[in-house]
């Protein structure tokens, strides 16, 4: 599945997931993030998600998994007063590292201008060619390059450094 | 929170249900950060599919110069053909020549020994011919 067809079936999902996270975990912030894990999953693995045939439900399975992961890493916080075991992505300190990394990335993205993210989302999620871009937004191709170019630059620069 | 056992026993069409109340209000701007996290987590991704890249080749250039390096100094010794002092050069010549007669002189003596031998066919092949 590539970018565009991701951001047209999954993405408009969005709000369903967030209403069961919320459900079942009964915290907003905890629903958010948990919805972002599931979403990162997800275009993780958009190469496999051609043979999906109910996005939704399939999402909602997903998401479940990742509740109770988030559960039993808080009550495995209570008992041995630890930082929390995210999901299942590998050892806990590595997990742990990955957030931090993104979380430096996001904030990198936050200080971004509007224009250049919302470009950067065409190109990498809706996997806009130059060109397409080009036609919705008015801005020339050569800006468009160098806009991409600068903000990418940046966002690793705020990885890197971190 | 829910507990674990609550959740695993709630049945997909009820969070199915769930899902598309539209009475549970959603936070503004959720698909933007949703957006942000994929963007963020696709630099990540990019950057540490670099690193394996130099991981490999830094390992494999340094190789091919250590190879070149101990071909250069373990390569066999090649005799010079050209001298900065005269003296240096004679003596190269007088030991060549000195080789060349002695080599010379071996032949002269294989060829003694071979002349009687040589003799005697033409003997033998001259008495045939006249016969």
């Amino acid at each position: 599945m590539n970018g565009r067809e991701f951001s047209d079936i999954y993405l408009p999902l969005s709000d369903n997931f967030y209403r069961v996270a919320l459900y079942l975990l009964e915290d907003s912030d905890d629903a958010e993030d948990a919805v972002q894990d599931l979403y990162i999953k997800l275009w993780n693995s958009r190469d496999t998600l051609d043979a999906v045939h109910n996005p939704g439900a399939y999402g909602i399975t997903l998401l479940r998994n990742l509740c109770i992961d988030r559960i039993r890493s808080k009550g495995r916080r209570r008992r041995k007063d630890v930082d929390d075991i995210v999901s299942d992505a590998g050892g806990a300190d590595e997990t742990m590292t990955q957030k931090e990394r993104l979380g430096c990335v996001m904030r990198a993205l936050s200080r971004l201008s509007d224009g250049q993210r919302a470009i950067l989302r065409m190109k990498v999620i809706e996997d806009l060619s130059y060109e397409e871009i080009q036609k919705r937004t008015g801005i020339s191709y050569i800006s468009l390059r160098v806009m991409v170019s600068q903000a990418r630059k940046k966002l690793k620069n705020s990885y890197e450094k971190d | 929170m829910k507990k674990i056992e609550d959740i695993e026993n709630i049945s997909l069409e009820t969070l199915e249900a769930i899902s598309v109340d539209a009475g549970r209000e959603v936070p503004e701007g959720l698909k933007n950060r949703i957006r942000d996290a994929i963007l963020a987590n696709d630099v990540i991704s990019t950057a540490q599919k670099l690193n394996p890249v130099i991981r490999i080749a830094l390992p494999a250039v340094s190789f091919a110069l250590a190879a070149s390096l101990a071909v250069l100094l373990l390569m066999p010794h090649v005799p010079k053909d050209t001298f900065e002092d005269p003296l240096e050069a004679y003596a190269e010549v007088e030991k060549t020549l000195a080789y060349i007669s002695s080599k010379v002189g071996t032949g002269r003596d294989i060829a003694g020994e071979a002349a009687p031998l040589i003799e005697k066919t033409v003997n033998y092949s001259d008495k045939i011919i006249i016969k």
